[in-house]
């Protein structure tokens, strides 16, 4: 509760910043009810009459149209349902996957520690955008095979950051002190380790909810991404967009300015929550710099004149 | 330090093996096989052949484990193989991109270094004032804009407003330094922009994590100047964790500029990667990936060996 | 009720449940940990943490350890509850020996040992209310089910150790140092054990609290019988609620009797310095008697002095001492001594 009056009072671009990812959720799952013109299976009509109609001159296609007089504002909207997809399932899954590597490895620790750690090393050797390609090219297009790409590599990376703060509860008494009571392995995990690091978790899966939509244009840029055909705004930039750069610049600006957006947004919506949960950046409590101390010294000053008169007053 | 150093180099032999075995499933398991392409293209040139002969001559027809350790036998021998369709080794191919790719990273990260920590020590220095929030704004909006798309917009319509376009030729900078520039900076700078905005907002915070340090509040109490806290006390002790970041994006900066050296049109290690990748030309992914590898390792190992050097706490055990 | 029936059953089930009146016998307990060096992890040499121990524990008693940092006198402690195996030697608990037990039982023990730690700070989980603290026990060893049920042991635990009921929903950061032991302490206690280890229990705490606590754990063992292994290095606190007491240095037990008979008639050289070190609230008394000053540091038990081990700091030490070991012996009725200068 106290988390959400935080974020709107102190943190209000982050909550501006949430309302505007809420509005991409709700878009994403309204989409079918939202769009002017609905898929016909997998794709959007085309209407020939209407071809690369500019934005904001027509009535009908708001954001204009394409060069198979494809409605740009439908398309969007389609979009936006699939980069929605994409950001939830990846940080769930690229969450989960951290999660249950690091917290294992922490707790268990020996030689499992040890060879897990040689595998995360060696993922964390390989260049990401090239494992994804290899990964990609192994599973083909498409949604759910993105969405593996996209989480298990930042999912196997994230896990050292887990490892280590599982670890530090791990040494702590209280985990200790669960051994004591004859808590087994699983216990400490799902109730002590679990719980303490769950701040941590909640910063970094915030923080990488942007990276997901960013990656995917770029996959998208390099022949890898969904299904030919899926909406997607990164498939269209790099598709029509690239050819129609002179033609019909909307169908690359529109989408890109989409995807900074729904990037934008996501970050400062990570980072307000960073700014929230991380207590050690909580501001108000340290911070030191030159002004503050002198308006302490000022304070004081005005203090001490104030006491030196009462003490001139009783005398 | 000797020790942890051969200690450090020890655990790089287990953590290599795995990164050979993990790109060379991956490769193995891709549908399509190069044997297919080249029949494909030799029987429109004209000429007849076996499919078989051709796996067998490749080496190919041979179960996946077998192929990976003769895989394995040729590298420790120092011998990446050969590309199966560019008629050399992949070792040339390597020798002549990496350079590249290493001129365009290591631009991207001298001007991200450039532009994020002083901005960063700002930040700190000026924490909650207008400027740093615009600063930091700026600094996120670098990282949310999809780099491939800016890119194009800025390769294309400079070139249809003022018929300007950088060079496509690769020519390298000791035969043209200003040539090699005209081509290296645009891409340059466009790869340090979403580098430079992490970087600002991690210097931001680490300045700002050890300006609540007892030990600046006792600075200040001495008496000392705000800007020599920043430069002695804050920032010192702030950079150690972003000597991590930065040892981080060097791998990414060297081998992740796949999309740039597309849309530039630069002949380095990623474009290289991309299309044999295209053409299952295995050798030369897996020769490429592995140098990569490897000189990630390297830098990592570099980094930490660096902190003994930064922060005297650290101890290697 | 029905819980209190499913507690005895239990019991029944437990083999660590006698009614012997000796309740832990320690035989020759050596603990030594490997040091070791290189990539091959050579060992090198071994800390001699707890180097041939012997000594018996009564049922209802409290038996003191105390000595210096360093003196393996927690690594006792944690031999006693089985939580390291010790490298020889034999402890046998109510008639069980721990060499022998499993995994299962080894759990099992854990509802009958417990040990409460040294810092209240770190002992408790940030995230658990106090009930939840309490119960954790109850909870991994299934002895309770139903909310309410457990709400109310929790309460019945909280009175018990001297906090009021209504605390169980508040979280351990509300709470001071000597309220947090409190709480460990029930926590201990929720169980039923029959033998608690208190490992530096009052270390981190303020005098006063420390008095607090130690009226606290000696009512707890009158009403509830328990048995108590009490580690510190504050003599007069160990003295004050312990029936005997070892005086531990370097991994051996260089004397063992009576609270009483040990401050009344301290032998080993050791235990006077330690006695003489302690101050005394009369300031004439203070100053009238006798101090011995130990000079120097404990010796690194990864190389302990040859013959006796306190030899290096003895004012007394002679040659016989820095060659020959000093046996063990027991000079009068229960009070045992290693020393050469005591016959």
């Amino acid at each position: 509760m106290k988390f959400w009056k935080d974020l709107f009072k102190k943190k209000t671009l982050g909550g501006i910043c949430l309302i505007i990812l809420l509005f991409f959720v709700f878009v994403a799952i309204f989409a079918d009810v939202l769009a002017p013109t609905k898929l016909v299976g997998h794709m959007l009509p085309m209407d020939v009459r209407n071809r690369l109609v500019a934005p904001f001159t027509s009535a009908a296609h708001p954001l204009g149209t394409d060069q198979l007089g494809m409605d740009l504002l439908s398309y969007m909207i389609y979009g936006a349902r699939t980069s929605v997809i994409l950001c939830v399932c990846c940080t769930v899954l690229s969450t989960l996957v951290s999660l249950v590597i690091g917290v294992l490895s922490a707790v268990i620790g020996g030689w499992f520690d040890l060879i897990v750690q040689r595998i995360v090393d060696a993922f964390g050797c390989i260049p990401q955008m090239l494992l994804l390609l290899l990964m990609m090219s192994l599973m083909g297009n498409g949604i759910p095979q993105m969405i593996i790409a996209l989480s298990v590599p930042s999912g196997i990376g994230g896990s050292r950051m887990v490892r280590s703060a599982a670890i530090s509860v791990k040494d702590s008494g209280y985990c200790d002190n669960s051994d004591l009571l004859g808590g087994s392995v699983l216990w400490k995990c799902v109730k002590h380790v679990v719980p303490n690091i769950m701040p941590l978790i909640i910063i970094s899966a915030a923080g990488s909810l942007g990276g997901v939509v960013l990656m995917e244009a770029s996959m998208n840029f390099l022949g890898y991404g969904v299904a030919p055909g899926t909406p997607s705004w990164g498939a269209l930039i790099t598709g029509e967009g690239r050819d129609m750069l002179f033609t019909a610049p909307w169908l690359c600006i529109i989408p890109g300015i989409a995807i900074a957006l729904l990037t934008f947004t996501s970050s400062m919506f990570g980072d307000a929550v960073r700014d929230i949960l991380d207590p050690r950046l909580r501001g108000g409590v340290g911070s030191y710099n030159s002004k503050k101390l002198d308006k302490v010294v000022k304070m004081l000053k005005e203090k001490e004149d104030e006491f030196e008169e009462d003490m001139g007053d009783i005398a | 330090m000797l020790k942890y150093t051969v200690k450090r180099i020890l655990l790089l032999i287990p953590t290599l093996f795995l990164v050979c075995l993990i790109v060379f499933m991956l490769l193995r398991f891709i549908p399509g096989d190069a044997v297919d392409a080249i029949v494909t293209r030799m029987t429109q040139a004209g000429q007849t052949v076996d499919a078989d002969a051709v796996r067998a001559k490749l080496g190919m027809d041979k179960p996946a484990i077998q192929q990976f350790f003769i895989w394995m036998g040729q590298i420790l021998r120092g011998d990446l193989g050969d590309s199966f369709f560019q008629y050399r080794s992949v070792q040339s191919i390597v020798n002549k991109q990496i350079p590249v790719s290493l001129e365009l990273g290591i631009i991207s990260l001298v001007l991200s270094n450039v532009i994020s920590i002083p901005l960063g020590l700002y930040c700190a220095a000026h924490q909650d004032s207008i400027s740093d929030y615009v600063i930091r704004v700026i600094a996120v909006i670098f990282m949310s804009v999809p780099m491939f798309w800016i890119a194009t917009l800025v390769l294309f319509y400079p070139a249809h407003w003022w018929g300007y376009a950088p060079p496509v030729k690769f020519v390298s900078f000791f035969e043209n330094p200003i040539k090699n520039m005209q081509m290296f900076l645009v891409p340059g700078i466009l790869g340090a922009l979403a580098q430079a905005g992490m970087q600002l907002r991690l210097v931001r915070t680490q300045v700002l994590d050890t300006l609540r340090q007892d030990y600046v509040r006792t600075a200040y109490a001495k008496g000392v100047k705000q800007k020599r806290v920043l430069h002695h006390h804050a920032f010192r002790n702030a950079m150690i964790p972003v000597i991590t970041i930065i040892g981080g994006s060097v791998g990414a900066l060297v081998g992740g500029n796949v999309i740039l050296e597309n849309i530039f049109n630069i002949p380095g290690i990623g474009s290289q990667i991309v299309t044999a990748l295209g053409q299952r030309d295995y050798p030369v992914v897996e020769g490429c990936v592995l140098v990569m590898s490897v000189f990630v390792m390297i830098v990592n190992l570099i980094v930490d060996l660096c902190y003994k050097w930064i922060d005297p706490r650290v101890k290697f055990d | 009720m029905g819980d209190e029936v499913r507690l005895e059953e239990n019991e029944a089930r437990n083999p660590f449940f006698s009614n012997m009146d000796t309740i832990m016998n320690v035989e020759h307990l050596k603990m030594y940990f490997p040091v070791t060096k290189g990539l091959m992890k050579r060992e090198v040499a071994s800390v001699k943490a707890v180097d041939d121990v012997s000594f018996q524990i009564k049922r209802g008693q409290t038996l003191g350890i105390v000595g210096e940092s360093g003196s393996g006198k927690s690594t006792i402690g944690n031999c006693l509850i089985h939580r390291i195996q010790p490298t020889s030697g034999k402890i046998v608990f109510e008639g069980t020996d721990l060499n022998d037990i499993n995994n299962k039982t080894k759990r099992l023990m854990r509802r009958t040992v417990q040990m409460i730690t040294q810092d209240p700070f770190a002992s408790l989980d940030p995230r658990f209310t106090i009930e939840d603290c309490i119960s954790e026990g109850l909870k991994i060893h299934h002895l309770i089910s139903g909310k309410k049920e457990i709400h109310e042991k929790v309460c019945e635990m909280l009175e018990m150790v001297g906090l009021n009921p209504e605390v169980a929903s508040r979280y351990p950061h509300e709470f001071s140092g000597g309220q947090r032991q409190r709480i460990s302490i029930a926590r201990s206690l929720a169980l039923q054990p029959s033998f608690i280890v208190c490992d530096e229990i009052v270390s981190a705490l303020d005098v006063s609290i420390q008095a607090q606590i130690v009226m606290l754990m000696m009512k707890l063992q009158r009403e509830l019988g328990l048995t108590y292994v009490f580690i510190g290095h504050d003599l007069s606190v160990v003295r004050y609620i312990s029936h005997n007491v070892a005086v531990l240095y370097l991994g051996k037990i260089m004397e063992f009797t009576s609270s009483d008979e040990l401050y009344s008639h301290p032998l080993h050289p050791y235990t006077k310095a330690l006695i003489s070190a302690a101050p005394i609230p009369n300031p004439t008394v203070d100053r009238a008697r006798e101090r011995i000053l130990l000079k120097g540091e404990i010796p690194s038990p990864i190389n302990p002095p040859k013959g006796c081990n306190f030899c290096t700091r003895c004012p007394y030490a002679d040659e016989r001492c820095r060659q020959e070991e000093p046996p063990y012996k027991e000079v009068a009725a229960g009070h045992w001594v290693a020393c050469h200068k005591v016959s």
